[in-house]
């Protein structure tokens, strides 16, 4: 978690992601963002993302997109 | 049928009458035939591409596979391609079914979101039709979204009196901006941009800006049209525009205007472009080139050219369609590779972003550079935007024969000065009824009364008649 969270710092250094559970409700996130955390996750944790998977829900908090993270590499 | 006509108010009154009197239950069934007979009552022959379109989707889509999925794209795009291009395919120009490129974006969404096992397929063939042909967003959108409408589609609508009223009110917000703002503006932009050349820098620019105006008076004008009768119906549609002029930045800009073609680009094509493999790969191979570039900005440079190259030749096969395409490609480009190096930049000058005046400073700029964009847009040819751009920049000259110039359209002298000043307080009027109009979740206020009177005279006043025709319907 702790270095999912300094990835994303890197992404927006504006945004409380330890705490935040609207990111992409809340309209914290544009898609710029999340197309850079699509990038950010193929190059640091070798995980291609399917169209299918950007959801409002797999985005909405750090936690969310670690469960993403997990059950895409698994 | 125009929305603003006697045959089409008559409809609608009917419509409305037969769908509270009747049984609730057979709502549904009441939309879907007002559906049809409005796309017949445009061209009785052409409804055929309406029904095979949903034919075909509905049954190759109860098995969402793969190449069914195709086979519905291919079948749709097809049709939309022979009659969209029909001249440039070298066949005579064919006139085509009523809000074709609507209904084949929401088609090939429905089947996207079949295969992506998103929604389950509908098994009803005749709630399916309803989905597609649903008269008021059938036309000219705003594109629906399958899951949000087929349950507001199968519910039942008990008749409710704010509804009418508040629709009612809708409508003519819509009409006001119809027939009186962008029909008055429409002169004067004709004028200027069927002969760019006779006219200089003030007056060209005067044009474009008026255009803006047309543009969103007459595309918003109609939305409002739409979600108003069908507020009365009981159906609410997803709202297509959100002041999109005081975005502050482009990318802002287009989350704000046409917001339903927007979200269907996103969906259905940005975002599968972003994650497929081939831009994967390019975006990697990219990478070891541009070191330094944030890995995200290269994946989502093919993507960007992709949709609005789309967008753009999606208006129609006209150079100024591609080119308006291509530089907003290029925009939302620059945007974000760019926004990096702005943040540092604000950074160390201390500019405050919430500061009124980088505010207006931020809309502005993104005022100018949505003008130049349209300014390619409405020119009828490329050396007629050369022309503009070379007028605006080169003749600049403020003299009384300039202004004239600029004023003729409206007629001379004080007749001129009048109709500047009407369009001036209408603008201004409008500005009031919009920021009302987001109240419109509140009770229905008094205060309406009086505004849904001025608008009535206005348009009894200063409507364009005969302006009935809508510009997105010929998209």
């Amino acid at each position: 978690m702790e270095e999912l969270l300094q990835h994303l710092k890197e992404i927006r250094d504006d945004v409380d992601f330890e705490n935040e559970t609207e990111l992409i409700d809340g309209k914290i996130l544009t898609s710029f963002d999340i197309i850079q955390i699509i990038a950010m996750l193929d190059d640091e944790y070798d995980i291609a993302i399917p169209a299918v998977e950007i959801v409002p829900k797999n985005f909405n908090s750090a936690g969310a997109i670690l469960e993403l993270i997990d059950r895409l590499k698994g | 049928m125009s929305l603003v006509s006697l045959p089409f108010f008559i409809f609608i009154c009917v419509l409305l009458i037969l769908y509270y009197r009747m049984d609730s239950k057979h709502q549904w069934k009441i939309l879907l035939l007002a559906g049809l007979f409005f796309h017949a009552w445009s061209n009785p022959y052409l409804i055929v591409f309406l029904l095979i379109s949903i034919f075909a989707a509905w049954k190759l889509m109860l098995n969402p596979v793969k190449s069914h999925f195709v086979w519905v794209i291919v079948i749709n795009l097809g049709i939309l391609i022979l009659f969209k291009y029909s001249v440039n395919l070298g066949v005579k120009d064919l006139a085509a079914p009523l809000g074709i490129s609507y209904y084949t974006f929401m088609t090939i969404g429905y089947a996207h979101d079949c295969y992506d096992k998103k929604i389950e397929p509908q098994k009803n063939l005749f709630h399916y039709a309803l989905f597609v042909s649903y008269f008021p967003q059938m036309t000219q959108g705003p594109i629906g979204v399958y899951q949000e409408m087929m349950p507001q589609f199968l519910n039942t609508h008990s008749f409710d009196p704010d509804n009418i009223k508040k629709g009612a009110y809708r409508i003519l917000i819509g009409l006001f901006k119809k027939l009186v703002i962008a029909g008055r503006v429409a002169f004067y932009i004709d004028t200027v941009y069927s002969s760019p050349e006779n006219f200089g820098g003030l007056t060209l620019i005067t044009a474009t800006f008026f255009y803006l105006i047309q543009l969103y008076a007459d595309f918003s004008g109609y939305m409002d049209i739409v979600c108003g009768i069908s507020q009365m119906l009981g159906i609410s549609l997803k709202e297509n525009f959100q002041r999109p002029y005081l975005a502050k930045s482009i990318p802002e800009y287009w989350r704000r205007w046409h917001i339903s073609l927007n979200d269907w680009y996103r969906v259905h094509v940005y975002m599968p472009a972003v994650t497929a493999g081939w831009n994967r790969k390019l975006s990697k191979t990219m990478g070891k080139i541009f070191k330094k570039a944030k890995k995200g900005t290269l994946r989502l440079i093919y993507p960007t050219i992709l949709v609005w190259t789309l967008t753009g030749i999606w208006h129609g096969a006209k150079f100024s369609y591609l080119a308006w395409g291509v530089y907003f490609a290029v925009i939302m480009l620059m945007s974000f590779c760019t926004q990096s190096y702005v943040k540092k930049i604000n950074e160390k000058i201390h500019w405050n972003k919430d500061s009124i005046f980088v505010k207006i400073f931020q809309i502005i700029r993104t005022m100018i550079i949505v003008a130049v964009g349209e300014l390619i847009f409405r020119s009828e040819s490329f050396s007629d935007t050369m022309t503009i751009f070379k007028n605006i920049f080169t003749d600049t000259r403020i003299s009384g024969s300039s202004i004239a110039a600029a004023m003729t359209p409206f007629g001379n002298g004080n007749q001129a000065a009048a109709s500047m000043l009407i369009i001036a307080i209408l603008i201004i009027m409008q500005a009031v009824v919009e920021i009302s109009k987001e109240r419109n979740e509140k009770a229905f206020t008094g205060h309406r009364y009086v505004y849904a009177a001025l608008m009535m005279i206005t348009i009894a006043l200063f409507g364009v008649s005969g302006a009935s025709n809508f510009m997105y319907q010929a998209f």
